[in-house]
């Protein structure tokens, strides 16, 4: 089968004071025509770095993309500079993504018509006036309210979830062929962020765009998400469809944390049981499995083999463990 | 001191921010961040509080321990109305009652080390009479919260956010107070640390008989796990008020129903099944609320009289509290 | 009791604590102009404290026979009007140039440093009257503020220090209030509150602790500029008054020799310089040290 996206063994590290800190640790996915993809984690696992690697959006002082592939239909996008034009038209145009915090990422002296023009002129040489047509048309499709008026406003002027909805504008004014979407509901509201992610998923289908959603939030990706990708670490620890994985989690990481948050669909009463320990820094790692110090499901073995690679465990399921959870 | 009696009650709460412009610092406007609101609290009990942005909840909580003044309305402490006391008044009642932060990071004073945040409400208040009792004290709230006792002169910058968090934690606890209000205590924290702290939470209440708390958060699967009762807010009004049980098999309000309906619940099985309803627009200014019902400009329910009247938070039967005309 | 988890808390997430005075100390090492600077005032005190063993002749004996000196062996910067030996009283004025630059920074920072804090705390009309007091006292040119005070009391140490000070105070309300303001919305001062903290605790134990650091860098600073200040105030005769080991008097009196012994100006005048750079050069290395980026978490 043909992928639209295949990311290969994708590794970044950044050096720091402290040591090296290997972000993205050989990561690899892949992402086919009109899918949503969910890659799910908590802060500091790598998850977003990842996704800017692709984009090769990592400041490169620090941080360096060392190995891996990034094959976007057909084509290997780490063979480019980051500054070359082919990566400038494959950002915004092809691949576009859109950030957790919009007031940061929308420029503030602009006024929001003007932002959205900008990207429609340099990639898909509009004019001016069609571009403008064209973005009151995007303002209305992504549901905001007043579109031609507010076409005018600045960032400041407008609310949270309006500003999201301009980054998706933005986001899907060239007509990517994916949209990655990163942390997109943690700055809003839930109701909010059910109308945002309800919007995403229309978009996805009317442009048969692919969305990768890279969160924490383990209900946002059950409700969207087809596939999914549990990171932890720098390194993607368990893999396979949406369904599979909630029904069958395998890797401990995982299971702990289906088991340490509250849920709507279960008794009240059901005790919580958080995962033991911190997450860890990333610096200088042992070779080992690196959730090994907070492992409920720790042998022998984990301590003296490097962390596992990813093995299938059925149909598509992949997860990288040396145990076998399904006996406790 | 008995348990289930009324620790705290809030009779038609009001605050409101005045908003001032030009030189002569002339009042425009208010921002009516509580609207009305009224609830009981009973010792022991857990009080969720959830809601979106700019619902009040935070204010709400802040008022209730007399960090601002209300506007109007009443604040009932152990019986006694605190809601017009001047602070000299309100101080020796202080150490009954404290709040947790939801910043981890902001919210200890970073020049300080743990054991002296953990022990300031204790030299505050003069609860202790030596030095040798203090130290066993600050001793004894660290182990309550599960934290190392050779970290005690560590500065803040050298913990993780959910030791902080345990660090406030212990600090509420210092003067042993009968009501904590947690602030979205554990909305800055990983997921996977987050169990930890609202375990630790419920154990403490098992442990010190009679703890009360004002859980406001915005996460209703959390807030639904600790609760005993829950009420909604929106645009500084209760819209809902009922046990825990009740609210979520049985939520009444069209807000509550929309709310429960955007929260994603990690099961994709059921995800598929689910009914989904989808507000229309956002939540307005709390400058500029909309008349009668707040909330009828987005309710699928709404009739022309909504935008008339203010509803009134009814008990419709069991301790079911219901703020709609239409039900 | 719930556990924190199987590893000893704090081992995980973060490094190994470095003390924060290391890494203030690190940073400001690490600047080179920073290093010399200190070097530079470290003499400059070393000299201070030590005058009496540096220094072969007494400051204020006069020898009218060795009257005018030019620079020789027994006189490395030669001798005044009245024949005292110009490096000793070079040396001895360090002594006065320290106490006096100590003195009025360290009272304008205090004095200054409680009124915007008090302003900033309290807000409304104290705050008003306090800071728009504060900002017409700045608009008054620094040397008419100081000739002022230093009329209306005399001359003499006393009413030089009051006169500096009086014309640094400003600074340091603005600056306090400023930073003060922002600290004051901090959780952690909410949290003082909501413990029953009374207003002075909270201002005292929180509020100026967390404010202090861009104070003492300016303090720094203001050092040089209060020597300046003092040396143009013995200039025009409204400073320290001859026969005091002072450089601006020094200056002052050695004017009218400018041509035929330059030295006698030239000598206080780079003693000033000096003195005036190594404040600087700390002041700047401070800082870049004490930047808030570089403290806090990794």
């Amino acid at each position: 089968m043909t992928f639209l996206l295949k990311v290969d063994n994708l590794k970044t590290r950044f050096k720091t004071e402290l040591g090296l800190v290997k972000a993205v640790d050989g990561v690899s996915y892949y992402m086919r025509e009109g899918e949503i993809i969910g890659l799910v984690g908590e802060s500091g696992c790598g998850k977003s770095v990842s996704q800017l690697s692709v984009l090769q959006l990592i400041p490169t002082p620090p941080g360096e993309i060392v190995d891996g592939e990034v094959v976007f239909e057909g084509c290997d996008l780490l063979k480019f500079s980051a500054n070359s034009p082919e990566m400038r038209s494959i950002r915004g145009g092809k691949i576009a993504m859109i950030f957790q915090e919009p007031m940061t990422s929308l420029n503030p002296v602009l006024t929001i018509g003007q932002q959205l023009t900008e990207m429609m002129e340099s990639h898909l040489n509009m004019n001016r006036e069609a571009a403008t047509k064209q973005a009151i048309e995007l303002l209305n499709r992504v549901s905001m309210p007043e579109a031609a008026r507010r076409i005018a406003a600045y960032p400041h002027q407008l609310s949270g979830g309006m500003r999201q909805r301009v980054m998706i504008a933005m986001a899907l004014s060239c007509n990517p062929k994916i949209l990655i979407a990163d942390e997109p509901t943690t700055a809003v509201d839930v109701t909010t962020q059910a109308q945002l992610l309800e919007l995403m998923r229309e978009m996805v289908v009317h442009f048969n765009t692919s969305l990768m959603i890279v969160t924490h939030n383990l209900g946002v990706v059950a409700r969207y998400a087809q596939r999914l990708y549990i990171m932890y670490a720098g390194r993607i620890v368990e893999s396979g469809t949406t369904k599979d994985i909630f029904a069958n989690p395998r890797h401990p990481y995982t299971i702990g944390l289906l088991a340490s948050v509250p849920r709507l669909d279960e008794p009240r009463g059901r005790k919580l049981v958080p995962i033991d320990g911190l997450p860890p820094t990333l610096i200088n790692m042992p070779p080992t499995c690196a959730f090994l110090p907070r492992c409920a499901y720790r042998v022998e073995k984990c301590q003296h083999e490097p962390w596992p690679e990813l093995k299938l465990t059925d149909g598509q399921h992949y997860t990288s463990c040396y145990v076998d959870t399904r006996e406790k | 001191m008995t348990l289930n009696d009324t620790l705290i009650e809030a009779k038609n709460l009001k605050m409101y921010f005045p908003v001032l412009r030009g030189v002569l610092r002339r009042k425009v406007a208010d921002v009516k961040a509580v609207d009305g609101v009224s609830f009981k609290i009973k010792r022991g009990e857990t009080l969720g509080l959830v809601g979106e942005t700019g619902c009040g909840k935070t204010t709400t909580g802040r008022c209730i321990l007399r960090l601002y003044r209300p506007t109007e309305g009443q604040i009932l402490f152990e019986g006694h109305d605190i809601s017009k006391l001047p602070e000299r008044r309100i101080r020796p009642r202080r150490l009954r009652m404290s709040l947790i932060f939801q910043d981890p990071f902001d919210s200890l004073d970073p020049r300080q080390s743990a054991g002296n945040i953990v022990g300031e409400p204790l030299k505050v208040h003069h609860v202790v009479n030596n030095n040798r009792e203090y130290r066993a004290r600050v001793e004894e709230l660290f182990r309550m919260v599960g934290l190392d006792l050779s970290m005690r002169n560590r500065v803040p910058h050298e913990f993780s956010g959910g030791q902080r968090q345990r660090i406030g934690v212990a600090r509420a606890l210092a003067c042993s107070p009968s009501f904590i209000v947690c602030d979205e205590p554990i909305s800055a924290l990983d997921v996977s640390i987050q169990a930890q702290i609202i375990n630790l939470l419920q154990e403490l209440q098992t442990r010190l008989k009679g703890l009360t708390y004002l859980f406001i958060a915005h996460d209703l699967s959390i807030v639904r796990h600790i609760s005993d009762r829950v009420a909604v807010m929106y645009l500084g009004r209760i819209v809902e008020l009922t046990d825990s049980l009740t609210l979520y098999e049985n939520p009444l309000h069209p807000y509550t129903r929309a709310l429960l309906s955007a929260v994603p619940i990690p099961n994709p099985f059921v995800e598929e099944k689910r009914e989904r309803i989808i507000l229309k627009g956002e939540v307005p200014s709390p400058l500029y609320p909309p008349d009668g019902c707040h909330f009828h400009p987005r309710c699928p329910m709404a009739v022309p009289e909504c935008s008339q009247v203010v509803p009134p938070l009814r008990d419709i039967g069991g301790g079911h509290e219901v703020a709609c005309i239409r039900l | 009791m719930i556990r924190e988890g199987a590893v000893p808390a704090g081992v995980m997430e973060v490094p190994p604590p470095q003390s924060e005075v290391r890494r203030i100390a690190k940073v400001f090492f690490s600047r080179k102009v920073a290093v010399v600077g200190l070097i530079i005032v470290v003499a400059w005190v070393l000299a201070a404290i030590f005058a009496p063993h540096f220094t072969p002749y007494e400051p204020y004996k006069s020898d009218l026979d060795n009257a005018l000196l030019q620079p020789s062996r027994e006189h490395l910067l030669g001798t005044d009007l009245i024949g005292r030996d110009t490096l000793t009283r070079i040396i001895y004025g360090s002594r006065i140039a320290f106490m006096i630059c100590g003195l009025a920074v360290g009272s304008a920072a205090l004095i200054g440093s409680a009124l915007g804090l008090v302003a900033a705390y309290y807000g409304g009309i104290l705050n008003m009257v306090i800071m728009r007091l504060v900002d017409a006292l700045m608009s008054i040119p620094m040397i008419v503020k100081a000739l002022l005070i230093a009329a209306l009391l005399g001359g003499g140490i006393t009413s030089i220090v009051l006169a500096i000070g009086f014309v640094l105070t400003s600074v340091y309300a603005r600056l306090m209030h400023g930073v003060a303001l922002s600290v004051k919305e901090r959780d952690y001062v909410t949290a003082a509150r909501a413990t029953g903290a009374g207003n002075l605790r909270i201002m005292l134990y929180h509020i100026l602790p967390n404010s202090i650091a861009p104070l003492m860098v300016q303090m720094t600073l203001q050092l040089g500029f209060a020597l300046l200040i003092e040396a143009a105030m013995s200039f025009l005769g409204v400073g320290m008054s001859p026969p005091a080991a002072a450089w601006g008097s020094m200056i002052s009196t050695g004017y009218e020799f400018l041509i035929s012994r330059p030295i006698l100006c030239l000598a206080p005048g780079l003693a000033i310089m000096s003195l005036v750079f190594g404040f600087n050069m700390i002041g700047d290395g401070l800082r870049d040290a004490l930047d808030p980026r570089l403290r806090g978490t990794l």
